[in-house]
């Protein structure tokens, strides 16, 4: 019966509205303990009730918790203190780390403001690597009502990624071979990634409406998504629950 | 504005591909957060490259010049970004709004009629400040001391505004010199010197 | 019945161009039949494809006058739903025609277009990739197909869609000749049971078998002849060569001298794609001879690119490659690209700078011997020095690709399908040009096609990649 309880059953617009609300509430609250509360459950939840990989996981947490551990540091060292007055670098970078920790008054602020973060990375990472991407846009259509040209439009962007991604070195090797360097961040070489892409998208275009494509609502669907009951009871439940936490928790 | 197919595959091509460098910059954003991290600035780190952030929608209203293409384009990009793997997932959809709204404010104010380099960093410098106020609020940074906010707000309207200003700036206009965005706004005077 | 009547048919890409892309064309094909429409590179020929099928002025430019009728209807009234179930389209390019990433999904994305109730689709996606022996194919990725098969799987979706007519615009270009004939076997079967092919083609042989009738045309899509039949094709090839269009290649006048030196040698060479465990060359040797002209043949996707990626040390290889007997495991990157140029197939992927002067002169490494104006005139590109090399027709893209590789006086040249989509008279130019090349300044060329006869009549030596090894012809 456990076994047949997968997050990825869910429905991808469900789920998203859900957590941008759930984003919101987070951001109306320091409450530390909620907001672990939140990390860590949704953690869990992906790890007992989807197909998610570890391996994923973790390489999808850790620059997570890099990005939670440097608004930490900056919490500890630059929050706004109590009586308004901030603290200034001087004061505190001729110490050591241990020292500036334990005098900081700003601990709690470098708290809330990280674990909010992780508040926010643990929904975010629960919705990645719960859903399938062309299902979330199809469910844009289904329940979003978006126009299927842009939902097909995103589907055919995404699909180009791996052709970009060769294409980017045979333009990186172009330059090479020319004898012009170039950094992993250069505008000559965005350029004719850009060209390509322009090209490719006016290509693809064509392709597409050549095969019948309009853009509009006049088409079948091979399957639709729709909405269970059980996405309104993990709607309820997620929103629900923080809202119990921001009042009982404070 | 009526989209055409090959506008939207023009704008979420360009987002997949803005989404790559973005990737690419993240590793050099790693070594930054690494070196400011013992002076407690280790999220400065990522200020740099918030210009490529605004890009998308920088980049596809400053070439098709209509209503909402900045807007829409901004949203494209997010919802890329969440199906490549975000680990914020849906919630860069609101920052994608949001940046997008920023930038196209401005655009939107001078009537979609002024293009100039001008516009350009007054538009640069509004998505930077809007972009900080909705920070403030959603990731809390009203809790951070002024002056630090002041030296992130600084380091991102300097890199919105040498990238979404003046790189934006000069290779969308060399594409139209080029003739690769023919038939689109920013190509109109330029026309008549194409070869056909 | 006309499948595709059009009439006095004039389109530009802007309202005050210059020239008309498509000048006052009247062209009608009849159901049921295959023609072949022949014509220089740049001529129109696929702007008219796009046209017959009401992807253009949609998606820009301007058609001044003209009528285009589809199985008599008038393509205006018609939305690409409607159309498509009557015509549509196999694009050059077999990498930019899918949206999905499957061919199953993209399968299912065109009988959503065209509103196929969803219960009928598993039966159809069953019974037309088992009929092009596309079965075990439907749920691998796209992307990791070749170009034959992706070509294939282009046609699929179109048999899907169950089009009347289908419009190939230059969709065999650059896929090998058992692969292009297999497709061709398809459309013998597709116009048996009644189906229209037109055929935009460089290489009119390819259709000798079921063509029913070629067109020529000329600039602007002026049609010079539009009754040639298979049968008396033979008579037309001197109004086909007086024009550029197709013809025998006059190849090179003397074979090179015979030279025991080595350019590049290869021993115990393997490799695979990332991600991949089979590998694609496995084991193999060859030896490419200084000042000589090597061809290089093979299936698509069998690893002639990736051949070239690994002499210049852009792909991981097993066993060592040689480039004038010195190990490129020990030559540095930068040095070996002093020694090693490459023309990639797309020309748009070359090019570094914004005009087509500078980008004769970026190549130029000592300016005191070579002046880029003069090279310039030299190459007949001269009049266009100050354009954008994006402007260029693929045509001149492709010569300015080579010569901008050529004036950087490297001693070898890797050059990946130099002539795909060329008319013969581009062509021949291209390959002279290698050809003076070798003669003057000891050039070392290797050079990947598909086309056998142009390997013929320009190289001293062929290979052939074929399991996984390199097989001199």
């Amino acid at each position: 019966m456990l076994k047949n309880i997968k997050a990825e059953k869910l429905n991808p617009s469900v789920k998203a509205i859900t957590i941008l609300i759930a984003a919101i509430l987070i951001a109306l609250q320091y409450i530390t303990l909620l907001n672990i509360i939140i990390f860590v459950s949704s953690i869990m939840i992906l790890l007992l009730f989807s197909d998610a990989k570890l391996k994923q996981l973790i390489s999808i947490l850790i620059p997570a918790l890099m990005a939670a551990f440097g608004i930490f540091l900056m919490g500890l060292y630059y929050a706004k203190n109590n009586t308004g007055i901030t603290t200034s670098l001087s004061n505190f970078a001729n110490e050591p780390y241990a020292v500036r920790a334990a005098l900081s008054t700003n601990f709690n602020s470098a708290v809330a403001l990280a674990t909010r973060l992780l508040a926010y990375s643990g929904l975010g990472i629960f919705f990645a690597l719960t859903t399938d991407g062309e299902e979330f846009v199809a469910s844009l259509i289904h329940q979003c009502g978006m126009s299927p040209k842009f939902a097909y439009g995103i589907i055919a962007a995404v699909n180009m990624l791996p052709q970009m991604v060769s294409e980017n070195k045979t333009v990186k090797l172009a330059y090479k071979i020319r004898g012009i360097k170039v950094s992993f961040f250069s505008s000559r070489v965005l350029f004719t990634m850009l060209v390509n892409s322009i090209r490719a998208s006016e290509s693809l275009a064509l392709a597409m409406e050549s095969k019948g494509f309009t853009g509009n609502k006049d088409r079948t669907y091979y399957s639709i998504t729709k909405i269970h009951w059980y996405d309104i009871l993990f709607s309820c439940a997620l929103l629900g629950g923080i809202i119990l936490g921001m009042i009982f928790l404070q | 504005m009526n989209w055409k197919l090959k506008d939207i595959l023009m704008i979420a091509v360009c987002a997949v591909l803005f989404g790559v460098i973005f990737l690419g910059a993240t590793y050099a954003g790693g070594i930054l957060y690494g070196i400011l991290a013992p002076f407690g600035l280790a999220s400065l780190g990522y200020e740099p490259f918030y210009g490529i952030y605004f890009l998308g929608g920088a980049f596809a209203v400053y070439v098709i010049r209509k209503p909402g293409t900045g807007i829409v384009a901004e949203i494209l990009g997010a919802i890329i970004e969440t199906l490549l793997g975000n680990f914020f997932g849906p919630i860069i959809i609101l920052s994608g709004f949001v940046q997008g709204f920023g930038f196209e404010l401005v655009i939107a104010l001078k009537k979609y009629k002024k293009f100039d380099i001008v516009t350009l960093i007054e538009a640069s410098i509004c998505c930077s400040v809007i972009t900080l106020i909705y920070n403030l609020f959603i990731s809390g940074y009203n809790k951070i001391a002024v002056p630090v906010l002041a030296l992130m707000l600084a380091v991102r309207i300097i890199s919105a505004i040498l990238i979404d200003a003046f790189l934006n700036k000069s290779i969308s206009d060399k594409l139209a010199k080029a003739g690769v965005l023919k038939g689109y706004e920013i190509s109109k005077d330029l026309e008549e010197n194409y070869q056909e | 019945m006309n499948a595709l009547s059009v009439s006095n048919l004039s389109f530009r890409y802007y309202k005050n161009g210059k020239r008309n892309i498509v000048d006052n064309l009247s062209l009608s094909v009849e159901a049921g039949s295959v023609t072949v429409i022949l014509g220089k590179s740049g001529c129109g020929k696929s702007t008219f494809a796009a046209l017959a099928a009401g992807l253009y002025p949609e998606n820009g430019g301007f058609l001044s006058s003209g009528e285009i009728e589809i199985f008599g209807n008038s393509i205006k009234s018609m939305s690409h739903k409607d159309r498509a179930k009557y015509l549509s389209i196999m694009f050059q390019n077999p990498d930019l025609q899918f949206c999905m990433d499957t061919l199953r999904k993209e399968i299912i994305f065109c009988l959503e277009n065209i509103a196929v109730p969803p219960d009928k689709m598993d039966d159809i996606i069953i019974k037309v990739s088992s009929h092009l022996g596309m079965s075990k194919l439907l749920d691998r990725k796209l992307s990791s197909l070749s170009g034959g098969e992706k070509q294939k799987a282009s046609l699929c979706c179109l048999t899907a869609i169950n089009s009347k007519c289908i419009i190939l615009d230059e969709a065999l270009a650059n896929i090998d000749n058992d692969s292009a004939k297999k497709i061709i076997t398809i459309l013998a079967e597709y116009k048996n049971s009644g189906g229209t092919v037109i055929a935009v083609e460089h290489r009119p042989e390819l259709w000798r078998d079921i063509a029913d009738r070629y067109v020529v045309m000329g600039e602007g899509c002026k049609i010079l002849e539009e009754n040639i039949s298979s049968s008396d094709f033979e008579n037309f090839r001197d109004i086909l060569a007086a024009n550029g269009i197709y013809g025998t290649y006059t190849g090179k006048n003397t074979s090179h001298c015979e030279n025991s030196e080595n350019a590049i040698s290869i021993q115990n060479f393997s490799f695979k794609y990332d991600n991949e465990n089979k590998y694609l060359l496995k084991n193999a040797c060859a030896d490419f001879k200084k000042s000589r002209i090597t061809a290089i043949l093979g299936k698509s996707g069998i690893g002639k690119t990736t051949t070239f990626l690994c002499i210049l040390k852009q792909h991981k290889f097993d066993g060592t490659i040689e480039i004038f007997g010195e190990n490129i495991d020990d030559i540095r990157e930068n040095d070996l690209f002093k020694d090693v140029g490459i023309v990639f197939q797309n020309p748009e992927n070359q090019f570094v700078t914004q005009k087509v002067e500078d980008e004769i002169k970026a190549s130029i490494k000592n300016p005191e011997f070579l002046s880029a104006t003069k090279l310039l005139e030299e190459y007949n590109l001269k009049q266009f020095a100050q354009y954008s090399p994006y402007m260029l027709s693929q045509g001149q893209q492709r010569r300015l690709a080579v010569f901008s590789m050529i004036a950087g006086n490297q001693k070898i040249l890797l050059l990946d399908e130099p002539t795909y989509g060329q008319d013969l008279q581009s062509t021949e130019n291209i390959m002279r040009l290698l050809n003076n090349k070798v003669e003057q300044d000891g050039l070392t060329v290797i050079f990947i096609t598909h086309d056998e006869e142009l390997a013929d009549k320009w190289a001293d030596d062929i290979f052939k990649i074929e399991d996984g090894k390199f097989i001199k012809c």
